[in-house]
């Protein structure tokens, strides 16, 4: 079962998120701060993270940076309402599979999961 | 001074042509939050002395629920968005529907995030039509009275300036209570950069700017 950590400090965020996957064969698991995200990903093995960009504390292209270089094998989905070129082009550049703009649809939700997990099998 | 006025001329142009397109993207992406045709009436735009900005959602003494967001990057200021309690309500019965006794720290995410996203349109219109950077931090909720909430914004600002730019938006769903203001409040500092920064990335806008 693949496995995805959905990385949003808003629990409501978060709570859609599980809503939309959990029906989809997912091992779902939460963090609600950059930080909080790195601890979870040193302890149990994760496919593919969902990360928030406007994150308290380390924001999310700084938590992307940093799991870069430590877990440079899984994979990333920028999760953002702010839909910056200047930034969606930095968290390419900085290694982001994707990225999915709020309020996210369920149908677009699932499809860019599945694509970018099929691109690690591949 | 002479071109002093043509500067001001040119800059409500500008701010006319950012705001409206960064109010039609804000009220789709509530649209598609709320899941209900949402209308925004054309943004009222202007100087306001501080000493107004008190009575921008009408009483200061009605209690409303509100998010501000501070922003900061190429530019500086704060975002509002405020509702009345009753629209509020409304509004949570959207988000939260299906949800049985939800419990408040989900609640105030629930507004969090509605103001998030609000705020990120319209910031995400007017960096995409300048070319400027823009962050800002998670929104912070408070359920106060109306003059409370912009007091940290006036205190911040006040040996700063006497009056403030405002871009206020009303936005209203025809079959509900819902109601609600949405500010935005560049820092003075700010305001030339952003003009410049439009009519620089934007030759198409027909308008003409020359450094003073």
């Amino acid at each position: 079962m693949k496995s995805i950590l959905i990385v949003d400090d808003a629990l409501f965020q978060r709570h859609l998120v599980k809503e939309i996957l959990q029906d989809q064969g997912f091992e779902l698991r939460e963090a609600a701060s950059g930080e909080e995200a790195l601890e979870k990903l040193k302890i149990s093995e994760t496919d593919l993270v969902l990360l928030d960009i406007t994150l308290p504390g380390k924001n999310g292209l700084e938590t992307l940076e940093e799991i870069r270089r430590t877990h440079p094998f899984v994979k990333v989905i920028m999760v953002t309402a702010q839909a910056q070129k200047g930034i969606m082009l930095q968290a390419v550049k900085l290694g982001a599979e994707d990225y999915l703009i709020k309020p996210i649809k369920p149908d677009r939700l699932i499809q860019t999961v599945r694509k970018v997990l099929e691109l690690k099998e591949n | 001074m002479p071109g002093s006025s043509r500067f001001e001329e040119i800059q409500e142009k500008v701010w006319k042509a950012i705001v409206k397109k960064g109010s039609e993207d804000t009220s789709q992406a509530l649209q598609s939050l709320l899941n209900k045709p949402i209308q925004m009436t054309s943004a009222i735009m202007g100087f306001l002395p501080i000493s107004k900005i008190l009575f921008l959602t009408g009483e200061p003494d009605r209690v409303v629920t509100c998010a501000r967001l501070v922003f900061s990057g190429d530019i500086e200021g704060h975002m509002f968005l405020i509702l009345p309690l009753k629209s509020w309500e409304e509004c949570k019965n959207l988000l939260l529907k299906g949800i049985e006794q939800p419990a408040p720290e989900l609640e105030i995410s629930a507004f969090a995030e509605m103001a998030n996203i609000a705020c990120s349109f319209f910031v995400s219109t007017l960096a995409n039509m300048t070319g400027l950077t823009i962050h800002f931090t998670p929104p912070e909720v408070l359920t106060e009275m109306a003059a409370a909430v912009f007091e940290e914004t006036l205190i911040q600002l006040s040996s700063e300036t006497q009056e403030l730019l405002t871009i206020e938006t009303t936005f209203f769903s025809q079959d509900s209570e819902i109601k609600g203001f949405f500010f935005f409040i560049p820092f003075p500092s700010s305001i030339k950069v952003m003009t410049q920064r439009f009519l620089q990335t934007t030759p198409s806008s027909g308008l003409n700017w020359r450094a003073e």
